[in-house]
């Protein structure tokens, strides 16, 4: 469903990535992780658009997306849930949700999404007319996946759903987060520090260090694996 | 104190028309960032065409102008951010680049209308521009009371629009974070192109409300810019009823000034204030920073 | 051979006689066109533009701070001197002083609050000075001042043939273009370009950027308040607000500015040469019936040159220039050196750095012999406890990693470190002074550099005159700062491309251009920051080299870095972030074997099942 082939991208003046390729079959579970700074969420932004790659192509149901404009992207169904949540602060729940819909494919079935996303999430009904910003953490964090569910996603792809949030918040985001692959069958691509987490969930994984994909395999033969506290603390 | 009480409620009508200019302002420092030093040159273009011309041509009321100045304006002002504003944003000098662009623009105007209808002052001469209701000892000028009016209903307008609609919405979401907007599939360009346009309608709808009660010449807006930029930074700038309640509150020091200055002075005052905020207080009264509704 | 000369910091007079030229192009005109009062007339006004633009250049261009309410010392200038030649009978060559002066205070007064606003509000700010001014003015009676005449000629600057005033004109513009240009090679002048390009580089530079803001203000309002003066004389006999104070004023001098090129000396005079006399003859011929054509044809011409000409027309010519003169040599370097630039040095870690001026061994009271000691450091951020009682000791020469995952506090420790926020509670010892509370260019002075993590390159210098900005935080003296700055560029092997221009480096050269800056201002202590960012595990290597290079030099080296693995390899001694407080300290390997640092990189279950205690 998705193939990035060998893609080169930065920002800044800065190169992030280098020559990165990876592969994400329909209906898959595929988690990125690596240290901070490796560009798991460089990878990401340019797969949705907002950064631009200065060499590589990606494809995406076949369809070469390389040139395509970030608004476009989600035209097609691949939605990202930013790093660091990014709702909007002044727009209340229900607003927030609502422009999560704001994609013309998406916009027929507000209703019944709202209805998903309330289930998944009853704390965003309670709450709906409230403004985002006096959300904690772990709310905004669900009211950014909620509303990346709100445009019915073919391709899901989540940055870092557990970055500054407690252990325990963290857990209940990555259950929902394997509820709503289970049920909705979607494809997810997951980016991740907390390798432990990340790898339960996923069919396979990716290892990305300073811009280069180190290791990719299935979960099995990635948990635990040395190779990774290597990648993020390396070896005296 | 009746004198006192004349003045407040004059400076409250004239007040909320310019907190339609400022409204207009503050929508689009708000969405698009920036500041366009070209506003009043709109609202003045606004009340030579369609306010005057449009009653000495056919007979048609300033205040239908008002509301016919809506669609016009907003198209003039699509095509301006489009054509012309674009083209600067998101360069390395965006700030500086579009101030000055605007700027340029605002000379534009100006001389143009100098050009095509000459600098004479024009005054609207209908028998409300002079006529007045009595409220018990207060005179309430009848055109500035018809202005208020209007004013309030393109005000709600606006928030029925930025609140109610999936559009408006989209260009609220744009001014909180530009960036997240294109992950929900909103054209970032659109946006601007869409919030330039509804700030310049806004704003033009309320030239022509103050046509009805002021003489205007063509560098006219040289005198209300920086009162419009005074009414937004009061309010908080990127907030829309702040900038209402800032026209409200200019519109009566200005009135109130002429207690203790000459008339000619009541801008000063306002001025100094603005500029005074500018230093210590940038965020307004409401202070509340980023919001736009 | 002039380059030579010229770095060795003589006078050269090969730079100013161009500006001598134009002075003596200008009579040359004059004479050209003989008697005729008209066209006199509009070479005055080509003169009298070149001059305000050119004063206007010296704060709005090469120090980038765009006054939109410059009218202001026009019409200062101009008011003063004609209200103290009218009714104080005051001649107006000491008027023209006096009126010089007002414009000056103002500045002063306008400048000091305003100067600390940035962008959109400080351009805001200034414009409601003039518009100000006006109703003020009139209100005062003088909406129109009839300029009398006295006839007295050169007593009282009132010349019947308008040929003197061209020449006064003339000899206003040299002055002018010579103190610009004298101001672009000094130390000011440096100053001024890199604030403009970056101010917090440049406070970090050592660069005081609201003192020198002030003065370049103070400089510019000067002299357009002198120049105000004589366009009033020379050009209107009767003086009204609106000609003085209208907002015309600055559209026609960004017009004329960004047309010939901002920011650059030839800029105004080729602006002013090309639009004023098109301007002029336009409104003579269509002015009576379209009046105000003039203003409209300039907004437009302002419109066009920001969208489609930025850079002007001298910016477009020293561009082209500069590619011409890059595009041989790059040809010719990689012949000779045919190895690529981005690999790593063969010879291994480039040699060590000896200063060259000895800095003073003056260690201070250091309890510990830590160069500089962080104590108890708290930092609140809108409710957010960035730092919490952190206490670091920095030992003399090592190297220093500072670790932790995103939001620990890292960037922010820095901050503190360097000046560029203040704790809320804590102190900071440098050489065992506290030095809680300085400015980042205080510091500097002191001894404390910085690189910062996306390299902060001023992209209109060259390479060379990059790292000068940096020598000029502790070196007076043009000559020997470029002596400095020379060396360290060797050391840092940007030798070959030390005069181009700093544009189009590749990824290691602009790192390299990173450290020679801070190096340059000669620091005991050099703070890093994230030196790895966006580099492939061989060039972290290379910068790893370098870092280790000039910590054998005697310079104290604190890096902060997300890339621990490439940071142990070289770090003597780390300290480990986690939430805002300090959760780890040692030796590289035992941070990285610390359990809060392993949860706080790879998740609490990772640490449970996985670490090895």
């Amino acid at each position: 469903m998705l193939k990035v082939n060998g893609i080169s991208a930065g920002y800044g003046g800065l190169e992030v990535l280098q020559n990165v390729s990876i592969i994400l079959e329909k209906g898959e579970f595929v988690a990125i992780v690596g240290p901070n700074g490796a560009g798991k969420s460089t990878l990401l932004k340019s797969i949705s658009g907002t950064v631009r790659c200065t060499s590589g192509q990606i494809y995406f149901m076949d369809e070469n997306i390389i040139r395509m404009d970030a608004h476009k992207r989600t035209g097609l169904g691949i939605i990202q849930v930013p790093e660091g949540r990014r709702i909007f602060p002044s727009l209340t729940v229900l607003e927030n949700l609502e422009l999560g819909a704001f994609r013309s494919e998406a916009r027929g079935s507000i209703k019944e999404n709202l209805g998903a996303v309330f289930r998944l999430f009853p704390i965003l009904e309670e709450r709906r007319k409230q403004m985002a910003s006096t959300f904690s953490g772990g709310e905004q964090q669900m009211l950014a996946i909620g509303r990346g569910l709100m445009s019915k996603p073919h391709l899901l792809m989540l940055d870092e759903p557990s970055l500054g949030l407690s252990p325990k918040l963290g857990d209940m985001i990555f259950d929902v987060i394997r509820e709503i692959q289970t049920k909705l069958k979607i494809a997810v691509l997951l980016v991740e520090q907390r390798a432990v987490e990340a790898l339960e969930l996923c069919d396979r994984g990716y290892i990305l260090e300073q811009g280069r994909i180190v290791i990719s395999s299935d979960r099995a033969s990635l948990m635990g694996n040395p190779i990774i506290q290597k990648s993020y603390l390396g070896v005296v | 104190m009746e004198t006192f009480i004349q003045l407040l409620v004059s400076g409250l009508l004239m007040g909320v028309s310019y907190g339609v200019l400022a409204a207009g302002l503050a929508l689009i420092f708000g969405v698009v960032k920036i500041v366009n030093f070209a506003h009043a040159a709109f609202a003045v273009l606004a009340m030579y065409f369609p306010a005057f011309w449009f009653l000495e041509w056919w007979g048609i009321d300033p205040f239908i102008s008002s509301i016919i100045a809506l669609p016009i304006f907003f198209v003039v002002g699509y095509a301006t951010q489009r054509m012309i504003i674009d083209k600067v944003i998101g360069t390395p000098a965006a700030e500086m680049s579009t101030l000055i662009v605007t700027m340029g623009l605002s000379l534009l105007i100006e001389n143009g209308i100098l050009i095509g209808w000459s600098g004479a002052p024009r005054i609207i001469n209908l028998p409300y521009t002079l006529g007045s209701f009595k409220v018990g000892s207060i005179l309430l000028n009848q055109a500035q009371t018809y202005s208020f009016i209007i004013a309030l209903v393109l005000i709600a307008g606006l928030f029925v629009f930025l609140n109610k609609t999936m559009l408006g919405k989209a260009i609220r979401a744009v001014a909180d974070d530009p960036e997240s907007c294109a992950y929900m599939g909103i054209n970032l360009r659109f946006a601007y192109c869409l919030a330039f346009g509804v700030g310049i309608a806004i704003t033009a709808s309320g030239g022509c409300l103050i046509a009805t009660y002021r003489p205007f010449n063509p560098f006219y807006a040289e005198t209300i810019i920086v009162i419009i930029f005074a009414c937004c930074i009061l309010g908080g700038v990127r907030s829309v009823q702040g900038a209402l309640i800032g026209g409200i509150i200019i519109g009566c020091i200005q009135m109130l000034s002429t207690m203790v200055v000459a008339v000619a002075l009541q801008n000063v005052a306002v001025f100094l204030l603005f500029v005074l905020f500018l230093y210590l207080k940038p965020e307004g009264l409401l202070g509340r920073k980023g919001r736009v509704v | 051979m002039i380059a030579e000369r010229r770095k060795q910091g003589h006078f050269i007079w090969a730079d100013y006689v161009p500006l001598v030229l134009v002075g003596v192009a200008v009579l040359l005109v004059c004479f050209i066109i003989g008697p005729q009062r008209y066209y006199q007339r509009i070479l005055l006004l080509v003169v009298l533009w070149m001059c305000i633009c050119s004063n206007f250049n010296i704060i709005s261009g090469y120090g980038g701070q765009i006054v939109f309410g410059y009218m202001l010392f026009v019409g200062a200038g101009g008011y003063t001197s004609v209200l103290l030649f009218k009714f104080l009978a005051v001649n107006p060559w000491i008027g023209m002083f006096v009126g010089a002066a007002v414009a000056a205070f103002l500045a002063f007064v306008i400048g000091y609050p305003t100067l600390r606003l940035h962008g959109h509000y400080f351009a805001v700010a200034t414009v409601a000075f003039p518009l100000m001014a006006i109703p003020i003015v009139a209100q005062l009676g003088w909406e129109e001042v009839h300029i009398p005449f006295a006839g007295r000629g050169i007593e009282s600057m009132q010349f019947t043939d308008v040929r003197y005033y061209v020449l006064m004109g003339a000899i206003l513009l040299v002055v002018f273009l010579i103190i610009v240009r004298m101001i672009e090679r000094s130390r000011f002048g440096y100053a001024l370009q890199a604030l403009k390009q970056n101010e917090a580089a440049a406070e970090g530079m050592g660069v005081h950027t609201h003192r020198v803001k002030l003065l370049a203000f103070m400089l510019s309002a000067f002299l357009t308040g002198i120049t105000g003066t004589v366009y009033c004389f020379s050009i209107l006999f009767l003086l009204t607000t609106p000609a003085a104070f209208g907002l015309f004023i600055i559209v026609r001098i960004l017009s004329i500015t960004i047309v010939g090129g901002i920011g650059t000396l030839w800029g105004p005079v080729i602006g002013s040469a090309l639009l004023v006399p098109v301007g002029e003859l336009l409104a003579a011929e269509v002015g009576d019936r379209w009046p105000g054509f003039q203003d409209l044809i300039y907004g437009i011409v302002l419109l066009m040159a920001i969208i489609y000409l930025p850079d002007g027309i001298w910016g477009k010519v020293t561009e082209i220039m500069r590619r011409r003169k890059t595009l041989p040599s790059a040809k010719v370097k990689a012949m000779v050196a045919p190895s690529n630039p981005n690999s790593p040095s063969k010879q291994g870690k480039p040699s060590s750095f000896s200063l060259v001026t000895s800095l003073p061994t003056d260690r201070g009271n250091e309890p510990h012999g830590s160069i500089l000691r962080v104590q108890s450091v708290s930092k609140l951020f809108g409710g957010v406890r960035a730092l919490q009682d952190v206490t670091v000791e920095v030992p003399r020469g090592k190297i220093l990693g500072v670790i932790g995952p995103n939001g620990a506090g890292k960037t922010t420790l820095f901050n503190v470190m360097n000046g560029y926020l203040g704790p809320e509670q804590g102190k900071v010892f440098f050489k065992g002074k506290d030095v809680t509370y300085l400015k980042p260019h205080d510091l500097c002075q002191m001894g404390i550099g910085r690189t910062f993590q996306i390299p902060q390159i001023f992209n209109n210098m060259t390479i060379l005159e990059n790292v000068m900005i940096g020598a000029f935080a502790r070196e007076r003296n043009a000559t020997r700062a470029r002596a400095i700055s020379e060396e360290i560029a060797q050391k840092m092997e940007l030798t070959h491309r030390a005069e181009d221009q700093a544009v189009g480096l590749t990824i290691l050269e602009t790192k390299r251009l990173e450290f020679s800056r801070a190096l340059a201002t000669q620091p005991e202590l050099i703070l890093v920051d994230e030196p790895m960012a966006g580099l492939n595990p061989e060039e972290s290597h290379h910068i790893g080299e370098i870092i280790k290079g000039i910590a054998e030099s005697g310079i104290t080296v604190i890096v902060i870095e997300h890339v621990v693995q490439s940071l142990v390899k070289f770090a003597d001694y780390m300290v480990g972030l986690d939430e805002g407080r300090k959760v780890a300290e040692g030796t590289p390997e035992e941070v990285i074997s610390n359990p809060h640092i392993i949860e706080a990189y790879l998740g609490e279950k990772w640490r449970r099942r996985y670490a090895k205690s």
